[in-house]
């Protein structure tokens, strides 16, 4: 990804269109994996005008112009949490089909114990919206805790904790173990 | 390491966008950001940003009614296998092509089940291939684990004094990276015309992306690569051209960049073989709904699958099962498994570690 994470980035048109060509299809795969292609694109483009419009709020201090993105698409991902929600329930619905040799499969499979959609899906959907949050950024942003943190406005004990939760939660409903 | 990369490996991804509509967000977030521009000082929100608001919640309702893009519900809706087929390969062309970059980046799951000395063992491995149309080839490999398959193969394993686990009748140490370490495998400084190994035909990048998108076409083109590879194949079991071009069509779909229309086009081609059976539902990488084109080998005593993604026309990857028993295993026992992972374009550079070249692969491990 191209390095675009000055402040002087987001002060003029030109500056946003470099910004928007390093992180536009990033920001729309994360929207996209928690709430469906449907609304991805809208959802993306929406994240880069909030970005542009609230430019003078923006501190470099607290982490580049992408973790500042994955923040404002965190946030309004979070007003679609119940469209969320029904997406994971939908998944968990759809059962594998029948399949004479599904054990090996498993058993092909057990690097990720076995978890399948339906059961992950489940799962997501049980865990509460800053859960969730910190899971999916670290899962699909590839974000560490700090970089949460300043995502999100959050203190790093609040990251921590809420991602103890989450793997709580994960291993009782998947039975797997994630340290 | 990402913690949670189990779910990034599970949860369905979603396709790249089209670069048309790339472009029509693209000027519409910069009209929108002009707008803006001008009012800055004094409204906090433009009249172009209520509108994307608008779109916004439309889409949100529209989706709430929407069908998630995955399962027996996405399949198309056809006559047969073969129609269904169809309507999976057009998908599949209709995807959008990546847009080039500095490597092509390819990563793959890997199980076998294989004898060694004695007793079965699973083996779990991730393969990922960069590849440029510019830079030396790089390779990664991380192991993941090798167990005894079952308790007796636990017993056997045992009574010959528990000797250090892989899926190699030789010695472990040769060229395999400790557990849940990875192995770097750069090509030489020197790259060759045609670096890329696709089932051991040497192509290169421009080549493979300019493969043919129509089935006879394509067939033709890689029939072209058997005289050298028959040539040059280690001595065995006969393997026949069809054996052979399934072969390399199932790694073209997995570990290369060909555009979507070979894609589609290596779909047709592999379900005209002899023999080819094509499966409208059967289970997929974690429990995903996939279609399959399922192939006997006679030469290998094996029937492979060869898995994809209904309703994108994605490839998922291959399961290989024993028609017959073999080195104690039974018939159906499955043998390896491929699952797709991420395959794209990046502008980032494998991790080479300080000192790895080809010549030293002593300092390749991280």
């Amino acid at each position: 990804m191209i390095a675009v994470s000055d402040l002087s980035s987001l002060v003029d048109r030109e500056r946003f269109a470099a910004v928007f060509d390093a992180n536009y299809e990033e920001i729309r795969r994360y929207i996209g994996r928690r709430l469906g292609l449907d609304v991805a694109e809208d959802l993306a483009a929406e994240t880069f005008l909030i970005a542009f419009r609230r430019r003078d709020r923006f501190d470099a201090a607290r982490g580049g112009v992408r973790l500042w993105l994955y923040g404002i698409a965190t946030n309004l991902i979070g007003r679609h949490r119940q469209a969320e929600i029904r997406r994971y329930r939908a998944l968990a619905r759809t059962g594998p089909p029948p399949d004479d040799d599904g054990h090996d499969q498993r058993v092909a499979e057990r690097v990720t114990a076995g978890v399948t959609v339906g059961r992950l899906s489940g799962a997501l959907a049980r865990l509460s919206k800053g859960e969730r949050d910190v899971v999916l950024l670290i899962a699909y942003g590839g974000l560490t805790y700090e970089e949460i943190a300043e995502a999100l406005g959050v203190a790093y004990g609040t990251v921590a904790s809420r991602l103890s939760r989450a793997r709580t939660k994960l291993r009782d409903v998947l039975g797997v173990e994630v340290c | 390491m990402n913690e949670f990369r189990f779910i990034d490996d599970v949860m369905p991804d979603v396709p790249l966008a089209d670069p048309a509509r790339v472009a029509e967000t693209r000027a519409r977030a910069l009209n929108d950001a002009r707008f803006s521009q001008r009012r800055f000082a004094g409204r906090s929100r433009s009249r172009f940003g209520w509108a994307v608001a608008a779109v916004a919640t439309a889409t949100v309702v529209a989706f709430v009614v929407t069908v998630p893009r995955l399962g027996p519900d996405a399949a198309p809706r056809a006559g047969g296998p073969g129609e269904v087929l169809e309507a999976v390969a057009d998908r599949a062309a209709a995807r959008p092509k990546p847009v080039e970059s500095l490597y092509w980046r390819a990563t793959t799951q890997l199980f076998l089940r294989v004898r060694v000395n004695g007793y079965v063992v699973d083996d779990w491995g991730r393969q990922t291939l960069w590849y440029s149309p510019t830079l030396p080839t790089v390779r990664e490999w991380t192991r993941l684990g090798t167990v005894p398959s079952t308790a007796k193969d636990r017993a056997a394993w045992e009574r010959a004094g528990s000797p250090e686990l892989c899926a190699s009748h030789r010695d472990c140490d040769v060229n395999l990276p400790p557990i849940d370490r990875t192995l770097v495998t750069p090509d030489s400084s020197n790259r060759p015309a045609r670096p890329l190994r696709v089932f051991n035909v040497p192509l290169d990048v421009k080549e493979v992306m300019e493969l043919p998108e129509k089935p006879e076409d394509l067939r033709a083109r890689l029939l072209t690569y058997w005289p050298a590879y028959s040539k040059a194949k280690p001595k065995g079991p006969d393997e026949t051209v069809d054996d052979w071009l399934w072969s390399l069509g199932s790694s073209l779909l997995w570990d290369v960049p060909i555009s979507p229309g070979t894609g589609a086009a290596v779909y047709r081609m592999l379900a005209a073989l002899p023999g080819v059976r094509i499966i409208e539902t059967v289970q997929g990488p974690h429990g995903r709904v996939a279609i399959a084109l399922a192939r006997e080998s006679s030469f290998e005593g094996t029937e492979s699958r060869i898995l994809i993604d209904p309703s994108t026309g994605d490839p998922l990857g291959l399961r290989k099962a024993l028609v017959t028993a073999r080195d104690g295993m039974p018939s159906g026992t499955v043998i390896t498994t491929i699952t797709v992972g991420k395959s794209d374009w990046t502008d980032r550079s494998p991790h080479v570690p300080k000192g790895c070249t080809s010549d030293d692969v002593e300092k390749c491990v991280y």
